[in-house]
């Protein structure tokens, strides 16, 4: 059955089946649906929207390099103020956090996990 | 040189109008892969940019082992694969043979549901209902004219298993041609 199989795929694969039986019809029937080209479901600029989507992410990463430059840069300017004005940083107003530690640790974990409930549960649905 | 170096050379360099003509050029090879083995029609042509996405993103890393056509079709056919295991849609394992044929062809009254189908359309759906792996080989060999080892390249099969699906592929859709054809006439 397989042998038999196997030859008639190799004859009408290379168009030399003499076979007239309904095995070789049926082949017939697969081979000629299996070249025949599928319709395209492609846009007419399909390849202009994936240069545009290549370009857009270039461009959001360059704007990221030069926030970075800005952030540094600004950081940099900072700490020269500070020492050329011999700037002294008082941190009287927070002094009591360190009687709660376990309040701070919770805060900034609270505030984390109402961020990543957010981008998981609600954005998701509200992106068009 | 050959043509794909040049062309590889040109876009590495940023020419963006040389990546135009490679999405051209083998956009119908990325467009068969994911047509045939993504049902969801929503999903193709964003997949099939995906695909020339990463392609872009990862041509510098392409040492021309293969032909670039064959590293393409690894990144659709992979692609593909992920995006149904994303979507826990399940990648069977293959069948033994005997039990898959028996479930393949015994799926009831095709031409019921499907009577006013042409007999291609009947085919395409024969094919659909294949595991992606055997779709992967049939698409590669028949549409894109793939040798045995570059669909083994594409696929990361062992050329023999290529073989195997590719006559076996073929053989149980024959049968629920043959099936369908046999009912047929006593209609």
């Amino acid at each position: 059955m397989k042998a038999k199989d196997e030859e008639l795929q190799n004859q009408i694969e290379k168009a030399i089946s003499s076979d007239d039986g309904v095995d070789a019809y049926a082949y017939k029937i697969v081979f000629d649906t299996l070249r025949k080209e599928p319709d395209s479901y492609l846009s007419t600029n399909f390849a202009d929207r994936v240069v545009q989507k290549i370009e857009t992410r270039n461009e959001s990463t360059n704007d990221f390099i030069w926030f970075s430059v800005g952030i540094f840069t600004f950081a940099i300017a900072a700490v020269i103020a500070i020492v050329l004005t011999d700037f002294k940083v008082s941190f009287g107003a927070l002094k009591f956090l360190a009687s709660y530690p376990g309040l701070f640790v919770f805060g900034i974990g609270f505030i984390l996990a109402l961020n990543w409930l957010d981008k998981k549960l609600v954005r998701p649905k509200t992106s068009i | 040189m050959t043509d794909d170096q040049a062309l590889v050379s040109r876009i590495t360099k940023g020419d963006m109008q040389a990546f135009r003509l490679l999405i051209k050029q083998h956009e119908r090879l990325v467009s068969h892969m994911i047509g045939r083995l993504i049902d969801n029609a929503e999903d193709r042509e964003e997949l099939c940019q995906d695909v020339f996405l990463k392609v872009h993103e990862k041509l510098s890393e392409f040492n021309f082992q293969s032909r670039l056509s064959t590293w393409i079709a690894t990144i659709a056919y992979r692609h593909a694969v992920n995006h149904i295991r994303k979507k826990k849609i399940k990648v069977s394992d293959i069948p033994d043979e005997e039990s898959f044929t028996s479930h393949f062809v015994s799926i009831d009254n095709p031409e019921e549901q499907l009577e006013d189908e042409d007999m291609n359309e009947l085919v395409l759906r024969f094919i659909s209902w294949l595991p992606v792996q055997y779709k992967a080989v049939l698409t590669l060999y028949h549409l894109d004219g793939m040798s045995y080892p570059e669909i083994g390249i594409a696929t990361g099969m062992p050329e023999g298993t290529v073989k195997n699906y590719l006559f076996r592929a073929r053989a149980l859709v024959k049968e629920n041609v043959k099936k369908y054809l046999g009912k047929e006439e006593w209609l």
